[in-house]
């Protein structure tokens, strides 16, 4: 299975990485959308808990490819998987502030228009949730989003 | 290879080839990962100098005969094209 993985050229690996990224947002904004269309609960768990299986997937495979060499544990780390390693944690540092001041921006302008922010458990969990996992989980990504393919062995 | 870093090429693939060692053989000399030594071959990861003079170390030629900042001529025509140059 990590053989595999590590076998993974860079196309796949970065839709795992866009999964990863865009499904856990996508599932609350889903549910939010399909709510108003008046479609069945049950669907909507379905369809809710399907898109948060593969996220959850895509984040383990990416751990899976990237582990070691991001946490330094396991495996021989040479110089060419701590350069990869710094600039994984650069590009989350990148990640992060564009999502921070995108975020920042949506709510002023949100809030500019006469419109009011509630939060409660509902919006606020689903907020904890995602800054609990993905910023421990952006430089994994990363890593996994940048690396080009390995070379065929020879 | 990041954007913006200046191209390096290098003669690795040549020289390992001609003395015969897979990449994995290569990269147990060199205490590194064989695919580092694949993503060097195929100019995507540019080493560290100290990781280039164990290379030319290892194969015991000058590090400029084997890595460079100009596309690298064959080295057939490198030896012998100077060779001849100089009976003319």
């Amino acid at each position: 299975m990590d053989a595999r993985l590590q076998g993974l050229p860079r196309i796949p690996r970065r839709g795992i990485v866009a999964m990863g990224l865009l499904g856990y947002p996508l599932a609350f904004g889903g549910v939010v959308a399909l709510r108003r269309s008046g479609l069945s609960r049950w669907l909507i768990l379905a369809i809710f808990l399907v898109v948060i299986a593969l996220t959850l997937a895509a984040l383990v495979a990416a751990y899976g490819y990237a582990r070691g060499r991001i946490d330094g544990r396991g495996v021989r780390v040479d110089e060419r998987d701590q350069a990869l390693r710094q600039q994984a944690y650069a590009s989350g540092h990148r990640v992060l502030a564009a999502i921070v001041i995108l975020t920042v921006l949506l709510v002023e302008g949100y809030l500019a228009t006469g419109h009011t922010v509630r939060v409660n458990g509902n919006t606020f969990l689903p907020a904890l949730v995602w800054v609990s996992v993905y910023i421990p989980a952006l430089p994994t990504l990363m890593l996994t989003w940048i690396e080009p393919s390995a070379p065929a062995d020879a | 290879m990041p954007r913006g870093e200046h191209p390096v090429y290098n003669r690795l693939e040549v020289l390992r080839v001609e003395r015969g060692l897979s990449r994995r053989q290569l990269a147990e000399q060199l205490d590194i990962n064989h695919q580092t030594v694949g993503y060097i071959e195929r100019g995507d990861y540019n080493p560290s100098l100290e990781l280039a003079l164990r290379v030319a170390e290892l194969f015991r030629l000058p590090v400029e005969a084997i890595f460079g900042l100009a596309p690298m001529r064959p080295l057939s025509e490198t030896m012998f094209g100077e060779t001849e140059k100089e009976t003319v």
